[in-house]
């Protein structure tokens, strides 16, 4: 899990190096290796003879040993000028050795050519070159980084508080970055350190609350708010965060609650009674819109079953395509069917009369007409006048101008006895359709 | 002989005693509160009242609430309220505060009473204000105890709480404290003006912000070495009215029912009192009403206050009350506050009316009028009124 962390130089590794020195290890072969590789190149003499000289030292112990044994058959006592000639001899030894080793120039450094791309990897050096992005499974695991991070987050050897701290600090950094997701991540392995630290752990918990805002995580950001003031009471930045992020998310009681809580803390605190004041509006506003809506409803839906009442009480009988058992009508059953009639619902007009979509029906050609808005206190024959009356055009299938207005038949159709009924085009159509042989279908008397 | 069993009660209400011991002496005590002769001899004996103090916190519940029941009966008493904040050794407002702030404490409400009953009478009010704000948790403390539903973990309604707060509404330094435009303590109780849950909450807070509305600032104005003019400015009305605290709409909000305006009306008035839904209830108690009516009527006094209150249309409001309204007292209020608001400006004439004189013999025919008003019903106020303003100028 480490892996994606990268660290950035800084002169505690020395430090962690010089741990490994005294407590004498060599954890394995390849750590070492790392450090060889990792240094020589940037300051040869120094850190290579740094290393080697303690490798030197322990060398030294172990071939002092095998020499002794070898060489000097076990024996202990010695006078002084045979110690010094045994170390001189010894010491040569050990030169020839390791001028043996080979005065080979260093291969595994970095070319003119790859410099940049090395270096670009390299912990030490890289900026953050990830992608905001990318998961972590997808970073690319530098042994060195690995390394590092291992050095720095292993609680073997580092206190759960110094862990957590550097948890905390790399997560900072991360921030920094915009690498927010990163920044969540460190804060949360700071957090599963436990430790008991309150203070720290309240800012681990705001920090990340901090990530989370960037992120849009207002949720997330607010948890972790809630624990930071949990364990320190008196945290006002966690406190307005969590007002800021509560307005972002339009919960208007919670950024009450918060503000309330922030101004018990700090009550000359104006950024936060502005905030509950811009709240208080912005609630009192979709509470009104909320009313009103209810209100439009209402008048909407009394407005309708006026309607219903009224053409119900008027006598006119509705007929229906499918038998139903109830008597009550909704609004639905009055939509017009007919595509041309459609929007021009029945209602009523500014004096209170009825107004019908009206459909006619040519049988002999097949055709039909609307006439969208037909009072009820109109009498036929006005209309018919108008569609089929001197001054009106002939339809275009009338090819024979037969339809005139004194020809003209009116009939309805009797649904039930499947009879045409004769109408006198001297009535208005409230008489017609109150002819209790007279259904209306869908919406639209025909 | 009657000093000997006093001095014996005192040593049977010792806070080390016996359990059994200890409950029945403090329910005896308790008993003595509610007989006049009995809480004037408990009153005079300082160590007994110290006595039960340090009971009120006995591990056994019913020893602790017999104590709380005596301290209540011996607060009610003027004198009582005496010789308690009188005590040397142990201090009740702290106490008292104390058993408040722990929100494991079952006896809150009672904590409440004493403290409400404490200061109530003026002159001990001053003191018990003194001591909270000298303590740890002053009044903006308290105020935000009470702003919290269910602060108490083990029932206490804590709504005395709020009574005692209205009584410091009647310090002018609790008024300033409350209304201090730095802190942020009358806002809090806004939102308790329409707590339907309690009719004492309720009528506390509103008394409060009652009470607030009257609070002016004596400043002297030295025109000269001869003339200095006492003026007193409304400074806090132009705060109460503005969006800080915005009080005009809810103090209408109790006073208006459901929604009968059309469109263009409703998106005149203030946000809070649009399109109110059909099954909005008047508040019900009179009294509350009567507070609600001459806080607004003060806050009318200035010609700015006025205004505001003509640009938020509440005339509609107070007309569909008018309609409403049944108690006489009210519909009076009512009707002074309408007539303020639909003169215009020239008509009033005056920019504050507060600082109008009334001379005594016209002030004592309004008085007659109002009270003609409330008990026969008819309004002749127009001609009394005209006749005023005749003689005023």
């Amino acid at each position: 899990q480490h892996s994606a962390l990268y660290i950035f130089p800084r002169c505690e590794l020395l430090f962690h190096e010089s741990k490994i020195e005294e407590k004498n290890q060599w954890p394995n072969t390849t750590r070492v290796t790392i450090h060889y590789n990792c240094y020589t190149h940037l300051e040869e003499e120094k850190y290579c003879s740094k290393v080697v000289k303690t490798r030197e030292t322990s060398m030294a112990e172990e071939w002092k040993d095998k020499v002794i044994q070898e060489k000097l058959g076990g024996k202990k006592d010695w006078t002084d000028e045979e110690r010094a000639e045994l170390c001189r001899q010894l010491d040569e030894e050990l030169e020839s050795h390791i001028d043996a080793m080979g005065k080979t120039r260093y291969k595994g450094g970095w070319t003119e050519e790859n410099w940049k791309e090395q270096m670009a990897e390299h912990p030490l050096f890289a900026p953050y070159i990830q992608e905001e992005g990318a998961t972590q499974a997808e970073a690319p695991i530098n042994p060195l980084s690995e390394g590092l991070a291992q050095l720095k987050f292993d609680p073997d050897h580092n206190t759960p508080e110094e862990v957590a701290q550097n948890y905390k600090e790399e997560g900072v950094l991360q921030f920094k970055y915009k690498k927010y997701r990163l920044a969540v991540a460190n804060f949360s392995e700071g957090l599963k350190q436990k430790c008991s630290d309150y203070d720290l752990n309240a800012q681990l918990h705001n920090n990340r609350a901090a990530a989370h805002c960037h992120l849009g995580n207002y949720r997330s950001a607010i948890k972790d708010c809630e624990k930071a003031v949990e364990l320190k009471t008196d945290y006002l930045k966690a406190v307005v965060r969590a007002v800021d992020c509560a307005t972002k998310l339009n919960s208007w009681d919670e950024v009450f609650h918060w503000c309330d809580r922030g101004l018990r803390l700090d009550p000359t605190n104006q950024k936060l009674k502005t905030d509950r004041l811009t709240a208080l509006k912005e609630k009192k506003l979709l509470e009104r819109n909320a009313r009103k809506m209810a209100r439009d409803e209402n008048k909407k839906a009394t407005e309708e079953q006026n309607l219903i009442n009224a053409i119900k009480n008027s006598g006119v009988q509705l007929g229906s395509t499918v038998l139903k058992g109830s008597s009550s009508i909704s609004l639905s059953d009055l939509e017009p069917c007919h595509p041309a009639a459609q929007g021009s619902r029945v209602h009523f007009n500014e004096s209170g009369e009825l107004v019908w979509p009206v459909m006619l029906l040519y049988p002999e050609h097949h055709e039909t007409d609307i006439i969208q808005e037909f009072p009820e206190s109109d009498h036929i024959i006005d209309h018919l006048e108008v569609i089929f009356g001197k001054e009106a055009a002939p339809a275009p299938w009338d090819t024979e101008h037969k339809y005139q207005v004194n020809n003209l038949h009116v009939f309805f159709e009797d649904k039930e006895k499947t009879k045409l009924c004769k109408v006198d085009p001297n009535q208005t159509l409230q008489q017609v359709l109150r002819d209790p042989r007279y259904h209306v279908l869908g919406g639209t008397p025909g | 002989m009657l000093m000997d069993t006093v001095n014996e009660l005192v040593q049977l209400l010792a806070a080390d005693g016996r359990i059994d011991v200890k409950s029945a002496a403090c329910m005896t005590a308790a008993q003595l509160t509610g007989t006049p002769e009995g809480l004037s001899l408990l009153t005079s004996r300082a160590d007994i009242l110290t006595a039960i103090l340090h009971l009120i916190r006995d591990s056994e519940i019913y020893t602790s609430k017999d104590a709380m029941r005596a301290l209540i009966n011996i607060s009610a008493e003027e004198s009582g309220a005496e010789g308690l904040l009188a005590l040397k050794d142990v201090d009740i407002t702290a106490e008292m505060v104390k058993c408040i702030e722990d929100t494991e404490y079952p006896h809150a409400d009672f904590a409440c009473g004493i403290l409400a009953n404490l200061s109530k009478p003026k002159h001990l009010c001053q003191r018990v204000f003194d001591r909270i704000t000298d303590g740890p948790t002053k009044l903006e403390g308290l105020v935000y105890i009470l702003s919290q539903i269910d602060y108490n973990k083990k029932g206490a309604k804590l709504h005395l709480l709020a009574s005692f707060i209205s009584n410091f509404s009647q310090l002018a330094a609790g008024r300033r404290q409350m209304m201090d435009k730095d802190g942020f303590v009358l806002q809090r109780l806004l939102s308790f003006m329409d707590y339907k849950e309690s009719k004492g909450r309720r009528m506390s807070i509103i008394a409060t912000v009652h009470n607030c509305c009257f609070e002016k600032i004596w400043m002297l104005w030295s025109l000269s070495r001869v003339y200095t003019l006492i003026v007193n400015i409304t400074e806090y009305h132009p705060w109460l009215m503005g969006e800080d605290v915005d009080l005009v709409p809810r103090l209408l909000l109790p006073l208006a029912g459901p929604d009968t305006f059309n469109e263009e009306e409703n998106d005149s008035l203030p946000f809070d009192l649009q399109y109110l839904p059909d099954d909005k209830e008047r508040e019900p108690d009179p009294e509350i009403r009567k507070l609600l009516l001459e806080a607004l009527m003060q806050l009318c006094i200035t010609r700015a206050g006025r205004e505001v209150m003509r640009k938020q249309n509440i005339y509609l409001i107070l007309r569909e009350h008018h309609k409403w309204e049944e108690d006489r007292h009210c519909i009076m209020l009512n009707e002074d506050l309408v007539n303020l608001l639909i003169r215009t400006e020239d008509e009033i004439g005056v920019e504050d009316l507060s600082s109008v004189e009334v001379p005594p013999d016209m002030a004592r025919k309004f008085v007659e009028h109002d009270m003609e008003f409330l008990m026969t019903g008819s309004s002749d106020l127009n001609s009394l009124t005209e006749a005023m303003v005749e003689e005023l100028k």
